[in-house]
């Protein structure tokens, strides 16, 4: 039911997850405002005819950022919430708040500059894995097997002009099966979860990881949950990987994808999303 | 129907969404919906830095 709220969803582009989310709300009869991240503009004053709730499904960090936090400057409740956005949406925040609570998470080890870098890949040893702070989809990401791989690899970064790649986020290569977990959090409830299989080492469905239901174990539910409110909660997707340890939490993503986990699960993530969103809208 | 700015292939509405972002069925280009009346596509945003999930 839309209980008269209007909600805002800011995007990029229409992939299916937007498709299925915009679907989910004109079937309960909640009007939809649609914020294009390249069209709109904010000012610092609330401006008139405001949604009642935005939820952002941004595929860029940048314009999440910016967008949320002038949305909540406006008296806008947003999904995720600004400080939400913040802490998962960067993978050196997101793994000092992990560590901070506790959960358990891979060897880490960040560093400011390509010499330092170089000291960071041997405090971790080999193999490691040199990822980007910002931005996902496996992309950018490097598997360092040995001294000579370091050296070609932080020069290559280091030949890029963003400020993005001046920050080495250098992390434990863990051995696992040929899958990770993917838990799908929607306020305190984990609503599915999957194993995303590959031969690769990056097991993104974006790299074309294949998946499948995963049992909603006591382990993984009770890791995802302290993930996800240890970040803020809201709408987030915990990547978890099977350690010889037990299970370790590897990222949890703000504005995650879902089309392969509703797909091999048969849940209705989009609805689950709005019902979530519309919950949270001001009154 | 309208034609992909990259390859020139016939490309057909099938119940399309404004934004919504499809591959050409003949060169694969990610292509964007523009308009739907009249039916206008242009190639998809490319891939910035700081995207991902």
């Amino acid at each position: 039911m839309s209980n008269g709220v209007r909600l805002g969803i800011f995007y990029t582009i229409i992939r299916p997850e937007e498709k299925s989310i915009l679907a989910a709300a004109e079937a309960r009869g909640v009007p939809v405002v649609r914020l294009d991240d390249g069209e709109v503009t904010f000012g610092l004053d609330a401006p008139a005819d405001l949604p009642d709730v935005v939820l952002n499904r941004s595929v860029s960090h940048t314009r999440s950022l910016y967008a949320v936090h002038c949305y909540s400057a406006y008296g806008v409740p947003t999904v995720n919430a600004p400080s939400v956005v913040e802490l998962a949406g960067d993978k050196v925040l997101c793994s000092l708040r992990l560590a901070e609570r506790r959960i358990p998470t891979p060897r880490t080890v960040v560093a400011l500059s390509p010499e330092a870098a170089m000291t960071a890949i041997e405090q971790i040893g080999y193999p490691a894995v040199l990822k980007p702070a910002v931005g996902s989809w496996g992309r950018l990401m490097a598997k360092v097997d040995n001294a000579e791989d370091a050296l070609q690899i932080l020069e290559h970064k280091s030949a890029l002009s963003s400020p993005i790649h001046s920050v080495f986020y250098v992390q434990e290569f863990v051995p696992k099966p040929d899958r990770d977990l993917r838990a799908f959090v929607v306020g305190g409830e984990v609503v599915a979860a999957m194993y995303r299989s590959s031969t690769e080492w990056r097991t993104n469905a974006a790299r074309g990881a294949s998946a499948e239901a995963a049992p909603h174990s006591s382990e993984l539910v009770e890791l995802a949950l302290r993930a996800a409110e240890a970040v803020g909660g809201g709408v987030l997707a915990v990547d978890l990987m099977e350690s010889p340890s037990g299970l370790v939490v590897h990222e949890v993503n703000p504005t995650p994808e879902f089309k392969t986990l509703a797909a091999a699960t048969g849940v209705d993530i989009a609805g689950r999303i709005v019902d979530y969103t519309v919950g949270v809208a001001r009154r | 129907m309208t034609n992909c700015p990259e390859c020139d292939a016939k490309v057909e509405k099938h119940g399309m969404v404004l934004g919504e972002v499809f591959p050409c069925p003949d060169c694969g280009t990610e292509l964007e919906v523009l308009g739907n009346a009249p039916f206008v596509i242009q190639p998809a945003p490319k891939e910035a830095e700081d995207w991902g999930e």
